[in-house]
């Protein structure tokens, strides 16, 4: 089961529209390429509305209806092949939570609070492997105590707000990993919790990935991104800007805006000054016609960044959409 | 000693929250004091009881035991005049800007509200004060005429920082002002704040979860688990040598964004970028 020469997910050019409700067309989305090998581990980063969400929402199928997605993205399995772009409902569910897991930001309100644990963690094992219900409740109370749960024989009785938060994100891990999926995509599970609560969340996923489960972390934290994961995909606008070796980008950024998100990352016992990006995120509606970055952009220079750009490749394993890196 | 003017001390604090079957010790006897000019970082995660000290610190809620002093003057004792007095020069940020904005009358009324409460000035000199206030925090004048529905999350932190500004306080309460923000926007608020305070000369408490953000604001620090202090002191002496071991779980949750953490060096794998 090693790597194939075919990533476990590769997406080409993937974009997203949506119709608003005064008829505008709202790209979200625009020509994103991703792709994560089995047993890889990818960090999503960039600032809200940059469409990190939207984009890993629209490879498993879950955007509304105003949504349209194009592109291609597939899932490669050994010798088969799956398009998710446009695959229907009923395929979806082979895939959705049985090959890819999920896990959301705010565990509150991804539960059902109505629902004991034990059925939210079982019913979706009982639908995707037809096991008994003794196994499957068998499974989820082991999936519990693997992500640090204690005593899970009690605890998979309980509601949702019978735990804390840091719980409650926990048993949505749990939840995800029940089925064993080979990807586990990861939005911004640590957000709403507290740092020490985050560390261990993340020792978590260190050890799943360790164990061969291929992880995608979106995020807006680079220290997060940068304890988790090998490589990193900077959206802006919905774009990629750059992406590469997570330590490449973060160690030696190339693109203004992977600069400026580390500029505006404090770390402690780091005395350099602040370093903050002026402006605000986009208008996706209203978007420059050149780079999107421009007008937030140190280094505008006119006329070469009202030009859109292209993602230029830049050593073997970077590519960084600005002219400027030509000369890199 | 030529320590600076105390401005604010409190002394003891306790507040249980009541409930069923006993009730919350929220605050357990916490003492402090902020000087003039300076900024005290209060860190401690959810639940450690930052949020309702600072509620205390201004008598937004009453204390079960234990004293405030501003200034010298007790202020649990004081009678409603006096106290509406004294807390036009505390003003507070809240973490959500969207929560703590009016959200049916403009950004410019919003920030002149501490006025016009004040009866301070006319209707004009108001909506002056109010378009300056907005530049200093860097939205111009045209924001004055927009909702803060309009406005981006950042913008509408800049605006409730312009309404804080309004009556120049001497106290500052900022209660995770920036946890709700995106990073970039983050450090522009951070920045805003310090170069504020270095301008008008208030002093600040400043809660937060994140460490950093205290090491870079604050000269001291206060570390509160549970309703308690479990350290106190200098941020760099804290930081540099934390004596309680919360103190050294929190800080061993940070992860750096500059440079790898130590002893968590991914092992190099087969290539994972696509050819």
């Amino acid at each position: 089961m090693q790597t194939q020469d075919r990533p476990l997910l590769d997406v080409r050019g993937l974009g997203v529209d949506f119709r608003t409700r005064d008829h505008e067309r709202l790209t979200a989305v625009k020509d994103v390429s991703i792709s994560v090998a089995a047993g890889g581990s990818l960090a999503i980063v960039g600032e809200s509305g940059s469409g990190k969400s939207v984009s890993m929402r629209a490879l498993l199928g879950l955007l509304p209806q105003n949504a349209t997605v194009h592109g291609s993205a597939t899932w490669n399995e050994g010798t088969s092949s799956t398009e998710l772009v446009g695959l229907p409902a009923r395929q979806f569910q082979a895939i959705r939570g049985r090959k890819i897991g999920m896990v959301f930001q705010n565990a509150m309100q991804a539960l059902n609070p109505t629902i004991p644990l034990k059925r939210q963690l079982t019913e979706h094992l009982r639908w995707h492997s037809a096991c008994t219900r003794a196994e499957a409740e068998k499974r989820a109370i082991r999936a519990l105590g693997d992500v640090g749960i204690p005593e899970p024989e009690r605890r998979i009785r309980m509601y949702p707000f019978q735990l804390s938060g840091g719980m409650r994100q926990r048993a949505m891990i749990a939840m995800a990993l029940v089925a064993e999926p080979r990807l586990l995509i990861a939005d911004e599970p640590t957000t709403a919790v507290d740092v020490t609560v985050q560390k261990q969340i993340l020792d978590l996923l260190v050890d799943l990935r360790d164990r061969g489960t291929a992880v995608v972390m979106v995020t807006h934290d680079l220290g997060v991104a940068r304890y988790l994961c090998e490589d990193v995909v900077v959206l802006y606008s919905g774009q990629v800007m750059e992406s590469a070796r997570l330590g490449e980008a973060l160690d030696r950024p190339v693109h203004p805006y992977t600069k400026g998100l580390l500029g505006s990352a404090l770390d402690l016992g780091d005395p350099s000054p602040l370093r903050p990006i002026g402006g605000n995120p986009p208008d996706l509606v209203d978007r420059p016609p050149g780079c999107a970055f421009q007008p937030r952009c140190v280094d505008d220079d006119g006329a070469r960044c009202a030009e859109p750009q292209e993602l230029i490749t830049v050593g073997a394993t970077r590519e960084v959409r600005c002219w400027r890196s030509i000369d890199e | 000693m030529s320590e600076p003017q105390v401005l604010l001390r409190a002394v003891n604090l306790v507040k249980d929250f009541g409930g069923r079957g006993g009730g919350t010790r929220a605050v357990d006897t916490v003492s402090l004091e902020v000087a003039a000019g300076e900024t005290l970082g209060i860190v401690g995660e959810s639940g450690s009881g930052k949020s309702t000290l600072a509620r205390l610190l201004i008598r937004l809620i009453e204390p079960t035991s234990g004293q405030v002093f501003y200034r010298g003057e007790d202020v649990l004792a004081l009678a409603p005049g006096d106290l509406r007095r004294l807390r036009s020069q505390w003003q507070m940020v809240f973490q959500n800007p969207f929560g703590s904005l009016l959200p049916h009358i403009s950004v410019a009324d919003n920030v002149s509200e501490p006025l016009r409460i004040g009866r301070i000035g006319d209707r004009r000199s108001r909506r002056a004060r109010a378009e300056e206030l907005l530049e200093t925090v860097g939205l111009a004048k045209r924001h004055g005429d927009l909702y803060p529905h309009a406005l981006s999350g950042g913008q509408n932190q800049r605006v409730a920082i312009a309404r804080a500004l309004a009556l120049e306080p001497e106290l500052l309460i900022c209660d995770e002002p920036t946890s709700a923000l995106d990073v970039s926007i983050q450090a522009q608020i951070l920045s805003l704040l310090m170069g504020l305070q270095a301008e008008l000369g208030f002093s600040m408490v400043f809660i937060t979860h994140n460490l950093a953000v205290v090491e870079r604001l604050a000269g001291r620090v206060l570390v509160m688990d549970r309703g308690r202090v479990v350290e106190a002191g200098p941020t760099a002496e804290v930081f540099g040598n934390p004596a309680d071991p919360y103190t050294r779980a929190l800080l061993g949750s940070v992860l750096p964004a500059h440079r790898p953490l130590e002893g968590a060096e991914i092992p190099e794998r087969t290539s994972l970028v696509d050819d």
